[in-house]
């Protein structure tokens, strides 16, 4: 069999694969390692251990050189620290953490095919090897090196083995017999077996060696090859391997040889042939046999009934790997499946009374049915956010020491799950809003932390929650805050915005998010990599979520990042502006009502608000955002649904009527048209038709923007010349359900193709300026 | 004609390749991922071979060997201990627990089939 025919290429993904858990594992420990050196667990570094070790043992199958040889020293020295023989200090920790970064650089250097350069670790190299085999100097970490050790002459030799084995041998499971076996291979082979020892039959004892062998092997290969066979029973036997040259060279010498081996072969008796010894082996292969199944044989070591194997029981978790493919390919048949379902429900109403009452009732079953497995195969792609929390602390703590900081890192949270798509995309707007808080956010120097008032010691608090349907993932630090002043005077300088602009501080602070803004003096290491936080802003928004700031000034900043928790599907509140359908995330509803008109109030800077409870919230009217004819403008006649937008605050969006709550499947505009303000996906509802999903932060903040304008367009009474921005029935095709849409409704009037629809947000844009 | 073979490793990708390894070989191949799923599977099975890695979770593959020693139904299963240590520290602490004998990573298909013929009739 050629070695092609294994190829182990194939293993390759499940490596990678099974080494990126493998790393999160060893991280995520590291890091309690890290807030605990005291107390370590000695489980902790054992398993810190097997991960370098499993890492290793692949990277040697596939050839990863690099990583091997690396790997190789690491797992040396976790490999004395759970031996106890080096202490762990704050020092190793940040040695083991830097090492375990390498580590996954050169997997992913390995992943992508290609090695780093040596040089770029040769430092860390040198450290764990100094740690580990108390000497600096890389040690090649190739194994089985010696294995190719000179075979010097091919010349053929003659052989003298004399192999006693004890008893050890036999109980090891190690058998004479294969051993010969294996001996023919390399040569001519002549046995002779001394049999002096057995015992009468009934005396015989299974595992008890009675046989010693003194063979002759006539062969080319070299003494190594030889020692090779009675690799594993060394040290179970007595064994002694001469070389009796065929050529004459060396007279002495041989002669010596020939003296012991006639010595050797004088201790027994000679008479058995070639063949009688290979029969009496057999024999007594056979006599061993019987032996064993004799009923007098001693149990050799009394039996434990494996008390272990049934406390772990308990403990594993059985588990498959599917790939993420078939899992979307489920997703994607489900949704389907809920807008069908939605579409045939609709249907139902157009039946005669009594078989609709019939078919309503078994519509309720397929629903909860299909609702559940929606919910369970969202599930399956649920992750919590653990894996992309583990990488933080190492994060911190190397921006700590670069610096020149004293960080604390806080997580909580890190249980909150997820879709695995999401967790994807959140790695990289994460790092940088940490860098970016340990860069900008904390004071530059303990010191001056000091002067402030505030410990040496800054905290940085990871957080993640469940809230409103969505997953918030908060980064705070108590640092000095936004310099609102310095932010203001560098968004001048950068024009963007007018230097006689009036902010608020709010508006101030979400500068920092503007394009090509960033107020670092020095473009630094950590922060500086041509990226600000406007491409977080961004990537966080491809993702249908948002990022806000609140900062108080000398008492610290909070970024709160809010994301969906799936991109799959929604439960929504479906409600009728004009001749208009919108979708509200139910999540995101807190209630509804009709105010009475002394509720209503309307505040000097133009917004609308209602009184509820004693809190003014402000009134969003959709019809005037969107421009929708024939809704219901005046607050009292029609519905204010009361949601919660970011930061807890709560805004009331103003609708004709609600239709009734509906699973919606998301259909991503991005995707499938363009962005647009205030409105964060679309849907197909049952009737087959667009509808669009809002997105209540987005419309809160067109709802500041215009207040002013529209409040001067209602006292001129002016109707504004906005053009109308609701498609509906914008590129269906491309929402992926074409087949699927009924005639066009009659109310559905308000249709201006795609070309247009995009023209009419360019100008919208330009109305708002 | 085939043998029988328990490979136990946490490492799914080793499992993977020696189980490959081995069946290509015209063997059949059971798998565990520590010592005590691998006690569970002997529990009820005869194995002719028993491939071990020695680090592993929950019971690592020393004391997997003494276990196997010590049940009359396996105590003569030949015991491969998969190792990456070269210094001998591990074959001798493999041998003291009753390992037949070892295979020194890096792990090499050709290498594992040799070994095996090694210990197996």
């Amino acid at each position: 069999m050629s070695t092609n025919d294994f190829d182990l290429d194939q293993f390759k993904a499940t490596y990678f694969e099974e080494c990126a858990e493998l790393l999160i594992d060893a991280e995520t420990r590291l890091a309690d390692l890290q807030h605990n050196p005291e107390s370590v667990d000695a489980e902790d570094l054992n398993a810190i251990f097997r991960v370098v070790h499993s890492v290793k043992g692949g990277a040697g199958a596939f050839s990863f050189d690099q990583l091997v040889g690396f790997a190789h020293i690491y797992e040396a020295l976790l490999d004395r620290m759970r031996q106890g023989e080096i202490q762990i200090t704050e020092e190793i920790v940040t040695l083991l953490l830097t090492a375990n970064d390498i580590l996954t650089n050169l997997i992913q250097a390995a992943q992508n095919g290609t090695t780093l350069p040596e040089e770029s670790f040769t430092e860390v190299k040198n450290k764990l090897n100094l740690l580990a085999f108390d000497q600096p100097v890389s040690t090649p970490a190739e194994e089985g090196e010696h294995e190719t050790i000179t075979p010097d002459e091919t010349r053929e030799k003659k052989y003298i083995i004399s192999f006693n084995p004890k008893p050890e041998l036999l109980q090891h499971a190690n058998e004479p017999l294969l051993l010969v076996r294996e001996m023919k291979e390399l040569g001519e082979l002549e046995t002779k077996v001394n049999t002096d020892r057995l015992p009468p039959i009934q005396k015989i004892i299974s595992d008890e060696a009675y046989f010693s062998w003194v063979f002759e092997l006539i062969s080319d290969c070299s003494l190594s090859d030889v020692e090779e066979v009675f690799e594993f029973v060394t040290e179970d036997c007595d064994l002694d391997i001469k070389i009796e040259e065929e050529a004459t060279e060396a007279e002495a010498e041989a002669k010596q040889e020939e003296k012991t081996k006639s010595q050797q072969i004088s201790a027994e008796p000679a008479e058995p042939a070639e063949d009688s010894s290979e029969k009496s082996l057999e024999a007594t292969k056979q006599q061993a046999v019987e032996a064993m199944q004799a009923p007098t044989i001693p149990t050799p070591a009394p039996v434990k009934p494996n008390p272990a194997g049934n406390t772990q029981a308990s403990q594993r978790v059985s588990s498959i790997r599917v790939e993420l493919d078939r899992v979307d390919r489920l997703v994607n048949m489900v949704g389907e499946l809920v807008i069908t379902q939605a579409m045939l429900r609709q249907q139902v109403d157009n039946l005669p009374s009594e078989l609709a009452a019939f078919m309503a009732k078994g519509f309720e079953d397929l629903g909860m049915h299909t609702r559940e497995i929606q919910e369970s195969v969202m599930a399956v792609r649920m992750q919590p956010v653990k894996s992309v929390f583990a990488r933080i602390p190492r994060l911190v703590r190397e921006l700590a020491t670069k610096l020149g900081k004293k960080v604390e890192l806080e997580t909580s949270g890190e249980h909150t799950e997820v879709d695995k798509t999401v967790i994807e995309q959140l790695s990289d707007p994460l790092t940088h809003m940490i860098r970016n808080s340990l860069d900008h956010g904390i004071e530059e120097t303990p010191e001056d932390r000091i002067k402030a008032g505030k410990p040496e010691l800054a905290t940085v608090t990871l957080s993640a929650e469940h809230r409103s349907g969505r997953i918030h993932i908060i980064v705070t630090d108590d640092g000095r805050g936004i310099n609102r002043e310095r932010v203001k005077a560098k968004a001048i300088e950068k024009g963007i915005i007018g230097p006689d602009e009036n902010l608020s501080d709010e508006a101030i602070d979400d500068l920092i998010f503007s394009p090509g803004f960033s107020t670092a003096e020095e473009v630094t290491d950590v922060s500086g990599r041509g990226v600000g936080m406007d491409v977080v802003r961004r990537n966080i928004s491809n993702l249908g979520g948002r990022i806000s700031v609140q900062s108080t000034s000398g008492k610290g900043t909070k970024f709160i990042m809010s994301l969906p928790l799936t991109l799959a599907v929604l439960d929504g509140m479906v409600v009728a502006v004009g001749k208009e359908k919108f979708i509200i995330s139910l999540t995101a509803i807190i209630e509804s009502l009709r105010p009475a008109k002394t509720e209503l109030h309307k505040l000097s800077n133009g917004a609308e608000v209602v009184s509820l409870r004693g809190e003014y919230i402000r009134l969003v009217k959709l019809h005037r955002l969107f421009n929708i004819p024939g809704a219901q403008n005046d607050p009292s006649q029609a519905l204010v649904v009361v949601v919660e937008i970011e930061g807890g605050k709560q805004v009331g969006i103003l609708v004709d009527e609600l239709l009734g709550q509906q699973q919606v499947v998301i259909k991503s505009l991005e995707e499938n048209y363009d962005p647009v303000e205030g409105i964060s996906a679309a849907t197909i509802l049952g009737n087959g038709m667009v509808a669009l999903i809002l997105d209540v932060d987005g419309l809160d903040a067109m709802a500041r923007q215009t207040s002013h304008k529209q409040n001067q367009d209602d006292e001129k009474g002016e109707t504004r010349n906005q053009p109308n921005l609701i498609t509906t029935s914008l590129d269906t095709k491309k929402l992926g359900s074409e087949e699927k849409l009924t005639p066009a409704q009659p109310e559905n009037t308000s249709t201006i193709p795609a070309d247009t629809a995009s023209e009419a947000i360019t100008q919208k844009y330009e109305v708002m300026e | 004609m085939g043998l029988k073979v328990l490979t136990v490793d946490d490492s799914k990708t080793m499992r993977d390749m020696v189980s490959f390894t081995l069946k290509g070989a015209g063997h059949s191949v059971l798998e565990a991922s520590d010592g005590c799923e691998a006690l569970r599977v002997l529990g009820g099975d005869r194995v002719d071979l028993v491939i071990t890695d020695v680090n592993m979770p929950n019971m690592d593959g020393l004391t997997l060997c003494k276990e196997i020693r010590s049940n009359p139904t396996h105590r003569l299963t030949p015991i491969l201990v998969l190792t990456t240590e070269s210094d001998g520290n591990k074959k001798n602490e493999g041998r003291s627990v009753g390992a037949t004998g070892w295979i020194v990573k890096p792990f090499n298909p050709e290498k594992l089939l040799q070994v095996v013929n090694k210990v197996c009739p």
